[in-house]
């Protein structure tokens, strides 16, 4: 009862959406260039059915877009449909120890966010290591939060914002969409490098978090740029700055935070990218790189998620497996310190 | 004079491009998918449109909408047909209906039962269409004004208005809240990220679904209670139904109903997270308040159902303002319909009623358009609903069971679901023995862990001064409200007359 079922199956709901999916306007006849292409050099037929990708959240939201973006594309390049399968839950981790269970054989991974690392390092019990038990894919793309205050706080800059919270320690409640979440540690971060102290409250989601914002029930947030972009454009809060180490094409006036004196390579972004069972063999990864690459590159992932502030990223297999190293390192320090752990 | 102009003016525009054919076409075959699917039974509005999702992407950004609002509609009032018919509650919103509207089916009244159901729903609609157009966004403005302390003050009253909802004993109903309360804690508390009675499971540490102990204690507990009656004995329900079509006399007595719960259900509605479920519960209670003779509620009273159809209906509705005017979606399933604007290409949130007048108005336009089709494809349904009922039962059991099984499953797409429901059903099951009922228990299942997760924030906020909930004047009208209601139920002389109202069943 307390483990999900490792091989997959193909209950009524997941067929159903099959059909649906090849009804639609997914493409999923596969052409004759594409059956040519199917056996792959190290001879294995791959794929030889459906394709799997598990989705770490709920529909809705970015993760979704870029599963349903992400998913033709794949079905574009290996010829079968491909299945997107949610299982949110227990911030990403159901749907890790699924893919980290199942077969091998590249028909099933893992569309992971930046849960994925943050829970090895925040929970006491994670069912799956984040390095050891997955093949790293691609990170897809990266979303940096954006530092936003309530209009009625009198900071305009970062630099005032830590003299306001050194001026009255306590003062400034920070919303965010949940304990280990990328505003969270964006938060825990700030305050140790500024050694400024901020009431931490946490909601369900980004959504209602930011909206308590936006009421000014709590003065700021770090809130992913995505889902803020509209918000900001509506002048409904004040932007001071984004998280990312760079300034962001969407926000060309908002100044990184990394600019203000004494964060000197503050980073913290969201991302999503994509992993599959450890011992999936080099050649699948290799195909599956280069469509999720490929994919990355539309022009309607531009249009929809890197003009709100997305970054398309779209790297390697081994540039994602360093990344995910180096994240892991980074959050298991920040929330050392920080004393978050929550068990 | 202006403002009306303009409103009147976007209005038509908005009718101009929902009665196109082609998207008359897009909000029926919306309406058709969303009934049918919400008619099975687990399978609420969130499900509903996270599976026809995909079927929208090749249309036009607003053909899209209107088709995903029309299934929205479509499995709101499928949800409800399932609680008259089998006592089932597809969704959080219904298990008020379930009360009265299958008490209604027992007495060969379902038909009535879904009639009111879908003119209150239409009413409701109708009115909330122009709350939406007219008001939207200074309502919005008040949806933010709610903060934490407001949530929790909310939550007190709702707790203590669902008193009313008992049938029996009062002390009886108290504990079943308490029951609730204690089951709706389980899961990763939110304010500090600590797991609470999750057994090392990870499938509980979300908490365990609403749709599960719904139709655990709903569902399941009818079913093994039913199947205890030996099979020649067993009648669930009665071989004459009485009439489908609505009757006048229904009208006439479920107005009063039918217009107070659609502005609780509007007003609520406009509150994220909560609404519907609060609006659904509030216009019962209202309802069993302001009827002379409420002798009746709990044992088939239309009023109990146009109540809170009504509301549940006007609150899927104005559920759109957040969405629509600031951006921030309401609840998980006005969180996929942001999500299909950004599939479509469009950024959601407030620019879009000024860069997209075609879309925003469209869609208004077609919430009105698509409850008049609902009504219009309901009412003959409701001969074939009605029809399922004359299924022997021995068929008709194990066809639900079925249905429950895949809607728990398809709730996470895991088998731990459809378990948790039959551990459940078992307890349901005993506490129905006991005479305790289920509602007040999944009332407190529902508001339990939002009042504690907006108390502890409304404190963390306040740093620990607990002032804050009668300085804030909204937080401290509801508390007001709240005392008031214990008051009626605890003031003895009330109380003895309560007791006559509720007992007389004893």
């Amino acid at each position: 009862m307390s483990r999900t079922p490792a091989r997959p199956r193909w209950p009524m709901r997941r067929a159903m959406m099959a059909a649906l999916y090849a009804a639609g306007a997914w493409g999923a006849t596969p052409t004759f260039a594409q059956l040519a292409l199917k056996a792959s050099p190290d001879g294995q037929a791959w794929p030889s059915r459906p394709l799997r990708m598990i989705v770490a959240s709920a529909p809705g939201g970015p993760s979704d877009l870029l599963a349903r973006l992400v998913g033709p594309a794949l079905t574009d390049a290996s010829g079968q449909p491909v299945v997107i399968d949610h299982r949110s839950g227990a911030n990403g981790m159901i749907a890790g120890e699924l893919t980290a269970k199942a077969d091998a054989d590249g028909h099933t991974f893992l569309l992971a966010n930046a849960g994925f690392v943050i829970n090895s390092v925040l929970y006491a019990k994670v069912p799956y290591d984040p390095i050891r038990d997955f093949a790293p894919i691609s990170l897809a793309i990266s979303v940096p939060n954006v530092l936003v205050v309530h209009p009625s706080v009198p900071a305009k800059s970062v630099a005032d914002l830590v003299a306001l919270a050194r001026a009255k320690p306590g003062s400034i409640a920070v919303a965010s969409a949940g304990t280990g979440s990328s505003g969270h540690l964006a938060l825990a971060l700030f305050q140790q490098l500024s050694g400024t102290e901020m009431i931490h409250v946490p909601f369900k989601g980004g959504g209602p978090a930011l909206a308590d914002v936006m009421g000014g029930q709590t003065q700021a947030i770090f809130s992913i740029s995505v889902t803020s972009y509209p918000i900001i454009k509506s002048g409904r809060v004040r932007p001071l700055a984004v998280t990312s180490l760079k300034r962001l094409s969407a926000f060309p006036d908002l100044p990184a935070v990394a600019e203000s004196a004494g964060f000197k390579g503050y980073e913290v972004t969201g991302w999503f990218g994509f992993v599959a069972p450890a011992k999936t063999p080099r050649s699948v990864v290799q195909r599956l790189n280069a469509a999720v690459v490929r994919a990355v590159q539309m022009p309607e992932l531009q249009e929809r998620l890197g003009n709100q502030g997305a970054e398309l990223v779209g790297s390697t297999p081994e540039v994602f497996g360093t990344y995910l190293k180096a994240e892991q390192a980074k959050w298991a320090k920040v929330i050392r310190q920080g004393g978050i752990k929550p068990e | 004079m202006e403002f009306f102009n303009d409103i009147f003016g976007n209005l038509i525009m908005g009718f101009g491009v929902a009665v196109s054919l082609e998207n008359l076409v897009y909000c029926f075959v919306g309406c058709l998918l969303g009934t049918l699917v919400g008619v099975l039974p687990g399978i609420g509005p969130v499900a509903a449109i996270a599976l026809l999702l995909p079927t929208t992407f090749s249309l036009p950004p607003v053909g899209a909408m209107i088709m995903l609002a029309g299934i929205y509609y479509g499995a709101a009032y499928g949800g409800s047909t399932t609680a008259v018919l089998v006592n089932l509650p597809g969704e959080s919103s219904s298990v008020v209906t379930c009360l009265d509207g299958h008490a209604m089916a027992k007495n060969g009244r379902a038909g009535h039962a879904l009639a009111i159901s879908a003119i209150g729903s239409f009413f409701a609609g109708t009115v909330c269409t122009l709350i939406i157009a007219f008001a939207a966004p200074p309502l919005a403005e008040v949806a933010l004004k709610f903060g934490a302390p407001e949530y929790f003050s909310l939550m007190v009253f709702g707790l203590i208005a669902s008193a009313v909802l008992a049938r029996g004993s009062l002390m009886k109903a108290l504990g079943m809240i308490v029951v609730g309360l204690l089951f709706g804690i389980i899961g990763t508390d939110v304010n500090s990220g600590m797991s609470r009675f999750t057994f090392g499971l990870p499938g509980l540490s979300d908490g365990i679904g609403f749709v599960v102990i719904a139709m655990a204690f709903f569902g399941l507990g009818e079913i093994i209670k039913n199947l205890e009656t030996p099979n020649d004995e067993r009648q669930v329900f009665t071989d004459k139904v009485s009439g489908l079509m609505p009757r006048w006399v229904d009208v006439k007595d479920s107005a009063g109903a039918i217009v107070r719960g659609t502005f609780i259900g509007g007003f609520f509605g406009t509150l994220p997270g909560t609404g519907p479920v609060v609006a659904s519960f509030a216009s019962y209670a209202i309802e069993k308040k302001v009827a002379k003779d409420n002798s009746q509620f709990g044992k088939g009273d239309i009023r109990g159902v146009a109540g809170p159809e009504s509301a549940n209906n006007a609150a899927a509705q104005t559920a759109f303002i957040p969405t629509l005017t600031l951006g921030i979606p309401g609840s998980g399933t006005m969180a996929l319909m942001l999500g299909a604007l950004m599939i479509q290409g469009i950024a959601p949130g407030p620019q879009v009623m000024t860069s997209r007048p075609d879309l925003f108005w469209g869609l208004i336009a077609s919430m009105w358009v698509g409850n008049l089709m609902l009504v219009i494809l309901n009412l003959p349904l409701i001969g074939m609903w009605v029809q399922l009922l004359k299924v022997p039962y021995r068929m008709l059991f194990p066809a639900i069971l079925l249905f429950m099984c895949i809607g728990t499953y398809s709730l996470n797409n895991s088998i731990q679901d459809p378990l948790l429901m039959a551990f459940f059903g078992v307890v349901g099951y005993a506490f129905m023995k006991f005479g305790c009922e289920p509602a007040p228990m999944l009332l407190g299942f529902i508001l339990g862990p939002l009042m504690e997760e907006n108390l502890r924030r409304a404190l963390l906020i306040s740093r620990g001064d607990p002032t804050v909930f009668v300085t804030r004047p909204i937080s401290l009208a509801f508390l007001v409200l709240a005392a008031a209601s214990l008051l009626v139920v605890i003031l003895p002389a009330v109380r003895k007359k309560r007791d006559e109202a509720f007992q007389g069943d004893e």
